[in-house]
This record gives structure tokens, sequence and C-alpha cells, in this order.
């Protein structure tokens, strides 16, 4: 039939046409797929690559709260700005506090003011000194009535006031902390240029880290290219960072599987996707998950109510299905295990379901825990293991993170009679006084302790090694007997390095750790 | 007047958009050449088409601004009805309430709504769209840009599904019936039973994370040259044309086959006019005049992006913007990009009609007047 005849030309044609431009694609896939996987570094990226340590490529979650250095508080948001930010000290992976623009730092000998003393010659990535002015104002602006960064929080009823001239810089405290320094190593303590508009910082990103922020693409990634003017430029290896922004951990996992990015945030199904394929480098400890009770409610305002689910609970179960292994398992003790000063004396709660039966004979209990859906897994565990032993019927709420965050005094997280909720690492002092304090305004257990409060205050107001751990220990018997909170497990950081990375990081990829990456290189 | 059954029923003969009692379509029997028999000829058909598309133009001119007022109006009140506070989002669990009530005012988000939208409303046509909280960015280079991404997306997309679609439907119809008909049905049906996401999945583990032929995510390079954007885009455009195929290849199917089968396809074979010519002046545009109606609405959905895809691949376009202003209640970014897809569809829509006009004579207005 001729019209078909003419039909199949014409349809040939298409087809040859669509195949063509197919293959286009994938022709400038596989010119283009170097510059891709070392990735997207563009000309200049490269040049300096080919010079140097190479250019790192990393993937984080696309930050949804606003690049801002005094108010980030997502964790993808944070190693935005810490790349190219820097703080007075940093802590490492043991705990340890290590200098960073600080050299030294002492305590008064009435203990109520701590002196920094700066680096020489500091600058900003502008080339602009970086002096004792400047951390002054960056903690004016944390410290202020009016300030908005979460930080001040941590200050609250700690930080006086800071002064400072030339190199020094003295803080003035409320009462006697012993654990200062690790305060500085907070969120939201970069030290900004004097007379910066933090909220506009991602226009004019000026900063004293390792990195100088190139350029910011909504929504898509960042670019950076090393510091010369960071204080220990010669240690960083690397000629630049590359950031893509991912909307979930599974995408990142996919990059990082395919060579597109140089490491990978350790969560549970990566940990099974990939095996021992990649290294791995643990960073240290970053939160643990608090099931915590409404002491003022029926029934776990009944203190054996509270223990029999403490010791319900099969915690190794915990760290291998919730954690996949990359966890410690807890004690029902705020204290997390790389803190300097560990209680002693204290029997390790395992699952005894005597324990259990003892405390509450045939009593069934039945309540729901409230939570958000990242918590699902370890929610839905805890439910299983409760509901087996006979004692307790569990139900679970699991809401959106925006709903169970929601502001207000009636919001879920704080309001509801069981809860699970995340911490990040803390003191144990700070954590002290923020789940075990009721009027701290983030206490979900409604819990106080007159002799609590002052054991903690005593703690940080003594150096005395001896003192602080008898402290420690009588803390923890009270956290650990009155259990407000179950903390079953203290979760670790695990970052898997593609094949390509040299070197190890010096510390954990995160505030504390100042998002060092001293040392590091990226083969070709 | 007879009303000519569509060939497997699917065949919608209305021009979509068009409102009820402002035009009407007669579909009667096309006689050979496709005219209708009162069809006016010459200078008049061209006079009377014109001055139709004319008052078409007019009237959706003057409903675009209404109809785009009603949608930022149910946008800027409906996010509020999203859980969550922005303030206590960007903020985290350990500001304080009024740090927390701080950084809504510092950030525009406290008072009434009323007042808020009036300013918005105020700033999008003085052509300052505000800032994004959630990007740190203003609003309307970001929406621009989105949507120039997701355009380029939609194009690619279109290039490799109309040409794919109108040759398996047409070889279908010409086949109708016969076991590559069927084998070709069943594949479509296939396809278009399984969702874009495990579709992109699939072709994510086997051509990116197994071949390394294509990016895991087109971030990176959806900004740059040509034929890097190229690259970057084409897993998602796949995944955007396989999700269309079924449809609109069933489309040409069932178009193609009523053309081919139609008297005046016969009549035209057998006064020796030229294969060619049969096929273009009347197979083609009798049988692609509905799938050209659902293309217009195809388009107009994908140049406003493409949630799901653009998620799925990272790629920065209009829908997948959109989706995290309204996950984290950025009610400037959402409404701003709801304005721009609303103005998109709203004109994907009215040049749809306006081709229909141009290329069916079929199509009769009714005058409401009489």
């Amino acid at each position: 039939m001729p019209a078909l005849i003419t039909f199949r030309r014409a349809s040939g044609l298409a087809a040859a046409a669509a195949v063509a431009l197919t293959l286009a694609a994938c022709s400038s896939a596989t010119s283009s797929s170097p510059s891709t996987s070392a990735s997207s570094a563009g000309a200049q990226g490269s040049a300096a690559a080919a010079a140097s340590g190479g250019t790192y490529n990393i993937g984080l979650i696309t930050p949804t709260g606003g690049i801002d250095p005094l108010t980030t508080a997502q964790s993808a948001d944070q190693f935005a700005v810490g790349l190219a930010s820097a703080q007075l000290v940093i802590e490492n992976t043991s705990g340890t506090v290590e200098p960073q623009l600080a050299q030294s730092w002492t305590q008064s000998a009435n203990k109520l003011s701590w002196t920094f003393t700066l680096r020489p010659g500091l600058k900003f990535s502008n080339g602009k000194p970086l002096t004792a002015a400047d951390v002054v104002s960056t903690f004016d602006s944390i410290l202020s009535p009016t300030s908005e960064s979460p930080a001040a929080s941590s200050f609250a009823g700690i930080l006086k006031s800071v002064t400072g001239s030339g190199t020094s810089v003295v803080f003035h405290l409320d009462a006697p902390y012993s654990d200062f320094p690790h305060l500085l190593t907070g969120a939201n303590t970069w030290i900004l240029p004097a007379g910066t508009n933090a909220a506009n910082w991602i226009n004019d990103p000026v900063g004293a880290g390792q990195f100088i922020l190139e350029k910011y693409t909504a929504g898509q990634g960042i670019t950076y290219k090393k510091n010369p003017n960071y204080w220990d430029a010669s240690a960083v290896k690397l000629a630049g960072v590359n950031v893509t922004f991912y909307s979930s951990e599974q995408s990142e996992l996919l990059a990082f599987q395919s060579g597109q990015i140089d490491q990978l945030q350790s969560f549970p199904a990566a940990a099974a996707a990939l095996g021992s394929s990649y290294r791995q480098q643990r960073s240290g400890f970053v939160k643990f998950d608090a099931l915590t009770f409404n002491v003022d409610k029926a029934p776990f305002n009944d203190v054996a109510v509270r223990q029999a689910v403490a010791w319900a609970l099969n915690r190794s179960a915990i760290v291998q299905t919730v954690y996949s292994g990359e966890a410690t398992t807890g004690n029902d003790v705020a204290t997390f295990p790389d803190y300097a000063v560990q209680p002693k004396g204290l029997t390790a709660r395992s699952q005894n379901l005597a324990e259990v039966k003892k405390l509450l004979g045939s009593k069934v209990i039945s309540f729901t825990i409230t939570t958000y859906t990242d918590e699902q897994t370890y929610a839905q565990l805890i439910q299983q293991e409760l509901n087996a032993t006979g004692n307790f019927k569990v139900s679970l709420d699991v809401q959106t993170e925006a709903a169970y965050y929601a502001n207000g005094s009636t919001s879920p997280w704080l309001a509801a009679p069981v809860t699970l909720t995340d911490w990040a690492e803390r003191l144990p002092s700070q954590l002290y006084s923020l789940i075990y304090v009721a009027s701290s305004g983030w206490s979900a257990s409604h819990y106080s302790n007159a002799k609590l409060g002052t054991l903690v205050n005593e703690f940080e107001a003594t150096s005395s090694a001896a003192q602080r751990q008898t402290l420690a220990n009588q803390i923890a018997t009270i956290e650990w007997t009155d259990v407000p909170v179950v903390i079953a497990a203290f979760e670790e950081s695990d970052v898997y390095l593609s094949n390509a990375v040299r070197g190890s990081f010096p510390n954990g990829q995160d505030f504390p750790g100042g998002f060092d990456f001293r040392g590091i290189s990226v083969s070709s | 007047m007879t009303v000519q059954p569509s060939p497997g029923g699917a065949t919608p003969r209305t021009p979509r958009g068009l409102a009820d009692g402002e035009a009407s379509v007669s579909a009667t029997r096309p006689r050979p050449g496709g005219a209708g028999a009162a069809a006016p000829r010459g200078f008049g058909a061209f006079s009377q088409r014109h001055s139709r598309i004319l008052t078409l133009l007019g009237r959706r001119l003057i409903q675009i601004p209404f109809v785009l007022l009603a949608v930022s109006i149910l946008t800027f009140w409906l996010i509020q009805l999203v859980p969550g506070d922005p303030g206590r989002n960007a903020l985290g669990q350990y500001a304080t309430a009024s740090q927390v009530h701080a950084w809504d005012v510092s950030n525009g988000l406290a008072g009434s709504i009323v007042v808020r939208y009036l300013h918005w409303l105020g700033g999008f046509f003085a052509g300052n769209w505000g800032t994004s909280f959630v990007y740190s960015v203003p609003s309307r280079p970001l929406v621009l840009g989105h949507l120039e991404n997701s355009s380029f997306l939609a194009l690619y997309a279109f290039v490799l599904l109309v040409p794919v679609s109108v040759i398996l439907g047409s070889i279908q119809a010409y086949r109708e019936g016969k076991r590559s008909d069927r084998a070709i049905t069943i594949v479509l049906m296939a396809l278009s039973s399984v969702p874009e996401f495990v579709i992109g999945v699939l072709l994510l583990v086997v051509f990116a994370v197994g071949l390394k032929a294509f990016p895991v995510q087109s971030a990176a390079d959806a900004t740059g040259d040509f034929g890097q954007r190229v690259h970057a885009m084409t897993l998602p455009a796949v995944v955007l044309a396989v999700s269309y195929l079924a449809v609109l290849a069933r489309m040409v199917r069932t178009g193609t086959a009523g053309a081919i089968t139609a008297p005046f396809h016969r009549t035209a074979v057998l006064k020796g006019l030229p294969p060619g010519e049969i096929v273009r002046r009347h197979v083609t545009r009798n049988a692609l005049i509905p799938t050209v109606q659902l293309l217009g609405l195809y388009l107009g959905g994908l140049l406003g992006g493409s949630a799901v895809v653009e998620t799925l691949f990272n790629y920065p376009g209009l829908g997948a913007l959109m989706v995290v202003a309204a996950e984290r209640k950025d009610a400037v970014l959402l409404t701003d990009g709801v304005m721009v897809t609303g103005v998109i569809a709203l004109l994907a829509l009215l040049l749809t009609d306006v081709c229909l006009i141009l290329m069916d004579p079929r199509i009769r207005f009714e005058n409401k007047d009489g």
C-alpha cells in the first residue's frame, strides 16, 4: 500500500532522529563523564585539582532552614557554613577540646572567667585580620536579647558577657563551669567579622574556615575553594570541595555508588547496601534517641513502671536493628560514651523479663509512643519488645517532623505522655538542663530533682578530677534510678569513603569537629 | 446531522478548556478534504477563523487574571494548613519560642495572613516576588531559573515522546488487530501501569549506578553547556516520555484507525491522490486533532515541572522546587511558583484551542447571542 510505504519512510526517519538524539546524549555522557565524576568541578576546579590534593565531592541533604551561621540548626546547613568558617576550639573524637583559632585558654582563679588567646596573624577569607573584636562581636550577637540563635540556650545561665582586645578574649561566667571550653565547640559559634549581617551571609560568605565559599546555587549545590588565609592552610591539601544537594539519603547512596561523591554519611540502609566494600571511618558519637515519660501523668508517675520499660528493652537488638551496629548501648544516663568523666558503679541494664515481672506483676500497662517519621523504626522495635513481655500494650503515633516539633507548649514532642526524640551530643550538664529540668522548656518528662540539680552545679564548679568522678557517679545513679528517660543506645557517626580518598579525617564531620579536612586528598 | 462515533470511544471532540456556553464543537461526519458541509471557503473562511481566534483570545485574557488571583489566594491560604512552623524548622528544637517568633517576624511570616497576602500581591505585580526563606535567595530568579530547567526537560521529553508515540500509534492503526498491534498494546499498557518512580529507580540503578552512563542526580550538569544539559536530562526525560507514551500512542492509534477507515480516505485513494498527500492532508490532519489536544495539556503540565521525576533525579525544576516550598511552608516561593505554572497551563490551554481552530475546520462556534 503506497500510503503505508510513505508512512514507513516517515516512521523510519523519525525513529532515526530519536535514536540519534539518544545516542548523542549517551555520547555526551561518555565524553563528559570524567569531568562529571570528578564531578562538575568545572574547568577551574579541575585545574586546581590537578595541581594539588584534588577536589572533594560531598553530597548533602538540601538545606532548607536558611544558611545563616548564627541560626543554622540542620546538619546540612551547618556543614555548608562550617566548611567556610572556624571556631575558637574544636572537639576531637575522644571528646577532648583542641585549639583552632584560639591557641590556648586558662580559667581564672575564682573560676568565673575563661581567657582565650587567639593565634597571631589570623585572617578572614577576605584577607582582613581576625581579632578579639570579631570574637566579641560574634558572641554579643549570640547573647543579644534579640538573638535568634539557638546557641543562646547553650550559654543561658552560664555566660554573662565577653570582652577582649588584641588577641585576648575573656568570657565572663555567671557561675563556675569547668566544661566551658566544650561549649565553644557548639553550633553557631563560628567567628564572623564584626558587623556581619549573618542573615545575608550566603551572599557575602566571609569566614576563617579551611575553604572559601565561591558559588551557592539554591537547591543545587555549593562550590568551595581552598582558603589561603586559613591559619593552618599548609595542612589543607584539597584544592576545593564541591557540595551537591540531594533530596534524600537514598539519592546520596546511589550517587556514592556511582562514584559521583567521595563520601557518604552512614545511615542504616547505606550500611546494608554498601557492606564492607568501602572504607569506613568512625567519627564519634552524634546523638541518642530518648524514650521520655511524662512523670506527672499516670501510669508513668510510678517509677516502677518506668523502670519496667527500661528492663524490658533488648538494647543489643536495638543497636543492631535500629543503628545497624553503629552505636553503643546506653544505660539510661545522659552521658555520652566519649565524655571525659564516665559514671561508674551502675549495673548495665539489659533485657531482664524477671525484673519486669517483679516490678509489674500481672499488670498490663497501655500507652502510646508519640514520635516522628525518623524514629519510626526504633518506635516499632520498642513496641514489639514491650508487647512481647505481656505487661505492656503499646501503640504508636508517628507524625511528620513538622507536626511533631510544632511550636507552642502543646507541641507533641513536649506534651505527649510518652515521646521518642533524638538529642544531639551535648555535655552531661547541658543535657541535664534540657531534659531533667521541668522548667527548661524542652523537658518532655516534666521531671525535676533538686538534689540532681545541686550535684550538676557542683560537678561543673569543681575542677578536681576525683571530685568530678564522684559527682558523676551520684548524678548517674539518680538518672538511672528515676529513669524519666530511657537511653538505650548512643549513635555513632560513620562516614563511608570512596577508594579515591586519601588520608583520615582528624575529627568528626560535625560542628564540634569543625568540619576538618586537613590531611585529606583525593586521587584523580 | 450524524455524529461520527469515535473509534475506540476515546476520542474527545471538544477542545478542552472551552467553557460551557463559550463555544462548542459539532463533529459532523467529515467529508473528503475534511471540510464541513457549510464551511465557507477562501477569504471568508480565513477571516471567520481569525475573528473567532481573536474573540477567544479576548475572553481568555480577561479570564486569566481572575483565575490566577483565585489560585494565589487559595495557595496562600492553604499553605497555612500544613503542619509545622517555619521558624521552628529553621532554628531547631533548641530555640526558644520567643526566638522562633522573632525569626518568623524577621522573615515576614508573622501577622495577619490577609496583610501578608496583600503585601505579596503588591510586590508580585511590582516585580518584587519576595525572598524564599528556605533558600535564602530572592524568589523571582529562583522560580524563573527552575522554570527554564523544567522547560528544557519538558521539551526534551516531548522530542522523545511525540515521534515515538506517533510511530507506535500509527503502526498499530495500520496493523489493527494483528499480533504486532497487540504486542505493542501489551507493552505500552505494562509501561503505563508502572509508576514513574519505579521506572526512574530502575533506570538509575542500571544506567547511572551500573553502567555509569548518566549521572544519578541531574542538578550538577543541569546548568552546564548544551551537551551536559542533554546528558543530565536524558534519564528524567525518558521517564517522563514513558509515562505519557501509552496514552498518547493509544490516542494516535485511535485517530489514525478512524481516519484510514473513513470514506474520505477511500475516496482520496480512489481518485488517485499521491500517498504522501493523502497522509499529510487527510490522515494526519484528522487523526492527530485529539492527540494535539492531549499534547497541549501534557505540555502545560510538563512545563510546570514534574514533581516526582524532578525529585527522584534531583533535577532543579519547578515541580521539585514547589514540593520543597510546600513542605517547608514557604508561602512566598510556593505562590510565586504556582502563579508561574498557572500562567503556563492557561496559556498552553489557549494555544491548544487556537491550534485546534486552525487545524480542524469542523469546529464551529455557536454564538451565544444567537
